[in-house]
């Protein structure tokens, strides 16, 4: 990305959300190491993190299931997951794309070509307030609390009152069907050893994976595991597949570190009410990202 | 008017509404509500009202797009202060482009309940959360005690909740003023405060209540009162409802529009 867009996308990312301070302030402050893996680079750290999996013992519910319930904060950026040098206001950042191992999206040509696009015409669509979908949703947030039932469970990010939560049901139901395309998808859970599986599909193809451009299509499928590592300590994994885009199923791994502030509470931040971001935007000939039209020849 | 029989009329009028609310959660008993394990009453579901108060929440005759309804207000008249009920009359007059729903803008409390929309009742030990599908409304409702903490205000205020009964009561402040209560301009101020009450009357319904006061804008407080009906499509689960998404999409450029006009 140039200079200018990198600028514009922060300038309107924090216009957007005021998140600037949180941003700043994990950018600033982000530690060597968690749970005894790197916090640094995601490949080693997701390989350290599948070891520990096999040995942590979660504490567990009244319904005896891996307690993941309490808050969470972010360690990770939203504006690039791929190897991100230091820009304005934030520090490098390597690649969250554990696999394939060169940490690199493994677009289709048409799709690099789309990308390419995006970052000329179009800007995050998280700067209009729309939801980040998945799996942005959950490098995205400041603080986020997560509850658990015996057949759901439900993540309540900081923004909530506008932007939005998820409702993940552990109870065995299907899908709604396909014609049926949604901001945020449909997420299916389930616990399988000590990890939640969520898999997610109906996504409607309008939402990026980061500020960068980089972008799905409605044949996203994603199934995002969520494990904890310590008592204080999850290990996100996404598989990401989307035959329209990818040449190849990649998979996302990073840490999600216990929010430690005493303001165990989630407050509403209201985002579409306040945002003044949009005309600007729109004079500046930047448009809303419409959803890529694939090729026929992979459709 | 006397501040000593405006303080008289209000405490008679609080005694009123809370001895309706008496009556109508004594009613309430005559049906048990099923137990969640920490034996509080088991109000979870999706539910959705069936009336004509996300139009006007007073009586009303019907014009093009809006049916005729009976209203959800004791009594039916709203305590207006007289310059209060003369910017509702302007906020009715200019409802198309004033109306913070027309902006896809959160709706606040308790016009969130009488949307046209389902929303999801989800309970845990020291937790009550209300799932809306509209624009992903979420209030997550605190039931341990713990005060409204000092806060700015925010559009759907701050909740917190107990239990008294079979009844879940919910204080709700700290309210901007920007929300009304349906389409017909009825509004309040920041000084807003609603209690809303609800109690299960059946298997699938609940009766929902709220006593409203808002001394900047009414006289006395008022109550709304309304039954809630559980959903019973077999595969029923919350959507979404992406208002301002939808209104930003380049076929439709309803906020560029409305910015032109």
């Amino acid at each position: 990305m140039n200079t200018r867009a990198s600028f514009l996308v922060a300038a309107f990312t924090v216009l957007a959300f005021g998140y600037v301070a949180v941003l700043a302030q994990e950018g600033g402050r982000r530690p060597a190491t968690v749970a005894g893996c790197s916090a640094t680079d995601f490949a080693k750290f997701y390989s350290c993190a599948m070891e520990k999996t096999k040995t942590f013992n979660p504490p567990r519910t009244k319904d005896g299931l891996p307690d993941i319930t309490g808050f969470w904060s972010r360690l990770v950026s939203t504006e690039d997951i791929q190897d991100r040098p230091e820009v304005v206001g934030q520090s490098a950042q390597k690649s969250l794309i554990v696999d394939p191992p060169d940490g690199k999206i493994p677009y289709l040509p048409w799709a690099v070509a789309q990308k390419k696009t995006n970052l000329e015409k179009y800007i995050s669509p998280t700067a209009f307030c729309d939801v980040p979908g998945i799996p942005r949703m959950t490098y995205n947030f400041g603080k986020w609390q997560v509850l658990e039932s015996a057949t759901q469970v439900v993540f309540v990010p900081e923004a909530a009152g506008s932007v939005t939560r998820r409702i993940i049901p552990t109870d065995g139901r299907a899908h709604v069907p396909s014609s049926i395309r949604l901001w945020m998808g449909d997420p299916v859970g389930r616990w399988q050893g000590n990890t939640l599986v969520v898999d997610v599909t109906n996504l409607n193809g309008r939402t990026w994976f980061d500020a960068a451009g980089d972008f799905q299509t409605e044949s996203i499928h994603v199934v995002e595991h969520f494990t904890l590592i310590d008592k204080d300590t999850m290990l996100y994994v996404a598989d990401i597949e989307d035959p329209t885009a990818f040449s190849r199923p990649w998979k996302i791994a990073f840490p999600i570190p216990r929010y430690q502030g005493e303001d165990q509470e989630i407050w509403e931040i209201a985002c579409h009410e306040g945002n003044k971001a949009v005309p600007p935007l729109l004079k500046g000939g930047y448009n809303r990202f419409p959803g890529a039209k694939p090729p026929a020849s992979v459709r | 008017m006397n501040r000593h029989v405006k303080v008289l009329q209000t405490t008679v009028a609080i005694a009123i509404a809370t001895c309706s609310a008496t009556i109508a959660a004594a009613q309430g008993t005559a049906y048990r509500a099923p137990r969640m394990a920490d034996g509080k009453p088991d109000l979870q579901g999706v539910w959705q009202v069936l009336n004509t108060a996300a139009w006007d929440i007073q009586d009303h005759g019907g014009q093009l797009g809006v049916p005729a309804g009976q209203g959800v207000v004791d009594g039916n008249e709203l305590p207006y202060q007289p310059a209060a009920l003369a910017k509702k009359k302007e906020n009715f007059a200019k409802r198309v482009t004033l109306d913070p729903e027309t902006k896809c803008f959160l709706p606040g409390v308790p016009r969130s309940t009488y949307m046209p929309y389902p929303f999801q009742i989800i309970q845990f030990p020291d937790y009550v959360m209300i799932a809306y599908e509209y624009a992903h409304s979420t209030r997550l409702i605190r039931t341990d005690g713990q005060p409204h903490p000092e806060t700015p205000d925010f559009w759907n205020g701050d909740s917190r909740g107990h239990w008294e009964g079979d009844t879940l009561i919910v204080d709700v402040t700290h309210f901007n003023d920007q929300t009304w209560f349906d389409r017909a301009g009825n509004f309040h101020s920041d000084a807003l405060h609603v209690v809303e009450r609800y109690t299960r009357t059946g298997p699938d319904h609940l009766l929902y209540e709220a006593t409203i006061e808002d001394p900047k804008v009414f006289t006395r407080p008022w109550k709304i009162s309304m039954p809630i009906y559980r959903r019973q499509e077999k595969n029923i689960s919350l959507l979404e409802y992406e208002c301002y998404s939808y209104a930003y999409d380049e076929d439709v450029q309803y906020f560029i529009k409305r910015e032109g006009q």
